[in-house]
């Protein structure tokens, strides 16, 4: 994704204009993509291909511009969050945290909130929700309570709490690879904020269903019988991918000093991890468990990926995101303050209603191609935290914001209790504009 | 050899007004996993299992496997609050859509591989043109009768 290394393309197809063709297919990739119709990953491959084969860029290019350190760190987490998760280490968690305040239902939809933001800063959002939803779907239930409003406070922490770290949303990590930013400058930069941002959604949660929450005291009592205890299924296991995920995460916070990319860090975990999953097994069994474990990764997440950031260099080789960074300067007439507002409210507003991945692919040449105008990659640095916190928060405007705001719809329709598009809206929307406030403000005041 | 030839007639049924535990205390009087769902011009209008109640007790989320084995969860108390919620729900609401219906002259092939092809339980409702009910036919009749037709050929 690095303009400056590239050589010319030698051919264009039939002479044609190389920044239209490569606007064109970005253009035709993305508006296809949000039409829903077919698979993201299947478009930006061909996307990719249609870039190389058009002539926009050359098989070489097309590699360099694959950010393998996104690719690393996103496989790696996903191998290493498989196999945790099939310790019941999520379930005993959530139920814990919904006893723990004795099944009083607002006490619960906290609770829950907060274990999904803390799971969602050091996993991805999708595993997250993908494991506490159906927990909590089972706990209304057990309570007797509409889970509408559990699922939406669930939403919400998911975004907020993956806003946090480098690792707790894939844009995060995008820009953390494109920037050079470690994963305890995330921690530094943007964790302080997300306490105070989560702290004043659930108080309006509160304000809009947490008053009107209750359980008779015998639904309480079924919520109590629940045995978080019984939840972990294997013990060994448990306490393997709890120091493989206590090692992954120091790692992340000394990898910068030790000149580490976080990618090295989670793909040795994810090996350590696999190692001492079937350490004494048999060596059917081993490959056997390589095996499975390999299948659930999310291989359609990383060709997306992969297919995004060739379609992406393809229209930075011809200049056309330079020129867009030089538009958006002149518009914010060079100042910046108001170029950091323009990042962060327009990645807002454009990751609620579109998918933040390409969004923030496109964003980070742009971003790079502003070093210049405000006196190098350091002077620039705030732009980062903005995009970062306007495209993870923006993720709550609205149910196709982020895919783990899908995959909660996913379960709530199953569950009989579906989510209208425009009924989430009305209040995330609303949400989502304020915790983008606050965020202003924090910038402002840290930065500025 | 036709549907009519092995058909069940004394047939136990369930009626389109009735609710969810007039059903539950037929299955465990009668041990039938089947009934066909009938008006009261004996027409089919569905069909009802001891699955369709399962279905309906076992919220989808539970159903999918994503909680694993649930050893964590009340078990018998999460069943008997969904059984207490739904108790009075009609049975016209848990039928299965649409249920396997087989005509009296149909061949005994025909209905084997109907079964083999709808899966959900062993049984097939057997109408006449008016979708009045006749019959019911499951596996084991058909098994059954190819007991008797080696029986048959072993004497001979």
């Amino acid at each position: 994704m690095h303009s400056e290394a590239m050589p010319q393309a030698q051919h264009v197809i039939f002479g044609l204009d190389p920044l239209w063709l490569a606007v064109s297919i970005l253009l035709m990739v993305y508006g296809v993509i949000m039409m829903e119709k077919f698979n993201r990953a299947v478009l930006a491959l061909l996307g990719a291909g249609l870039m190389i084969l058009c002539g926009v860029i050359t098989q070489q290019q097309a590699i360099a511009g694959v950010d393998f350190n996104t690719i690393g760190l996103l496989t790696g987490m996903m191998i290493i969050v498989a196999i945790s998760q099939k310790t019941g280490m999520f379930q005993y968690v959530a139920i814990r945290a919904a006893k723990s305040v004795k099944g009083e239902p607002w006490g619960v939809l906290l609770m829950l909130s907060v274990v999904t933001a803390v799971f969602s800063a050091f996993l991805d959002n999708v595993t997250t929700v993908l494991l506490i939803a159906p927990v909590t779907l089972l706990i209304t239930d057990a309570l007797g309570v509409r889970p509408y409003p559990y699922l939406f406070a669930q939403i919400l922490a998911s975004n907020i709490g993956g806003t946090a770290t480098l690792i707790g949303d894939p844009p995060n990590i995008m820009i953390g690879s494109a920037a050079h930013l470690s994963f305890t400058d995330f921690l530094l930069n943007l964790a302080p904020i997300i306490p105070v941002i989560f702290i004043v959604t659930m108080a309006i949660v509160w304000w809009i269903f947490g008053r009107d929450l209750s359980a008779s005291e015998e639904k309480r009592q079924m919520l109590m019988k629940f045995n978080e205890k019984e939840a972990i299924t294997d013990v060994p296991l448990l306490k393997k991918s709890l120091l493989v995920l206590g090692l992954v995460i120091a790692g992340f916070s000394v990898a910068h000093n030790l000149g580490l990319e976080p990618a090295t860090i989670a793909m040795f975990g994810a090996a350590l991890l696999l190692l001492l999953q079937t350490w004494g097994s048999s060596t059917d069994e081993k490959e056997h468990a390589y095996e499975k474990i390999m299948g659930e990764i999310e291989w359609t997440t990383i060709f997306f990926f992969v297919g995004l950031f060739i379609v992406v260099t393809g229209v930075e080789h011809t200049g056309a995101i330079g020129w867009l960074a030089e538009q958006t300067l002149a518009l914010t007439g060079g100042d910046f303050n108001a170029t950091l507002a323009a990042v962060l409210w327009i990645s807002a507003i454009a990751s609620a209603l579109v998918d933040n991945i390409p969004f923030v692919a496109t964003m980070i040449p742009m971003i790079e191609g502003m070093e210049d105008t405000f006196g190098g990659a350091d002077a620039i640095v705030p732009l980062w935290w903005a995009l970062a916190l306007g495209a993870c928060l923006g993720g709550n405007g609205s149910l196709i914001g982020a895919s783990a705001n899908l995959i909660v719809a996913g379960f709530a329709q199953r569950a009989g209790h579906p989510i209208a598009f425009l009924t989430f809206m009305r209040h995330a929307f609303l949400l989502m504009l304020i915790s983008i406030a606050i965020a202003h403000v924090y910038l402002y005041v840290r930065y500025l | 050899m036709r549907a009519k030839d092995i058909m069940k007639t004394a047939v136990i049924t369930a009626y389109e007004q009735e609710v969810l535990v007039d059903l539950i205390a037929r299955v465990r009087e009668t041990h039938v996993r089947m009934f066909p769902v009938i008006n009261q011009e004996r027409v089919v209008v569905g069909a009802v299992s001891t699955f369709s109640i399962m279905e309906h007790l076992l919220p989808a989320y539970i159903l999918s496997g994503d909680l694993g084995d649930l050893a964590f969860a009340p078990d018998m108390d999460l069943l008997l609050s969904s059984y207490m919620e739904g108790r009075n729900l009609a049975v016209t609401s848990l039928m299965d859509a649409p249920p396997l219906l087989v005509n009296a002259e149909e061949s005994i092939l025909a209905v084997a591989a109907a079964l083999m092809r709808y899966g959900k339980h062993e049984c097939a409702i057997v109408i006449d043109q008016q979708q009045h009910l006749l019959g019911v036919i499951s596996a084991e009749d058909i098994l059954n009768s190819l007991s008797n037709a080696v029986e048959k050929n072993s004497a001979q």
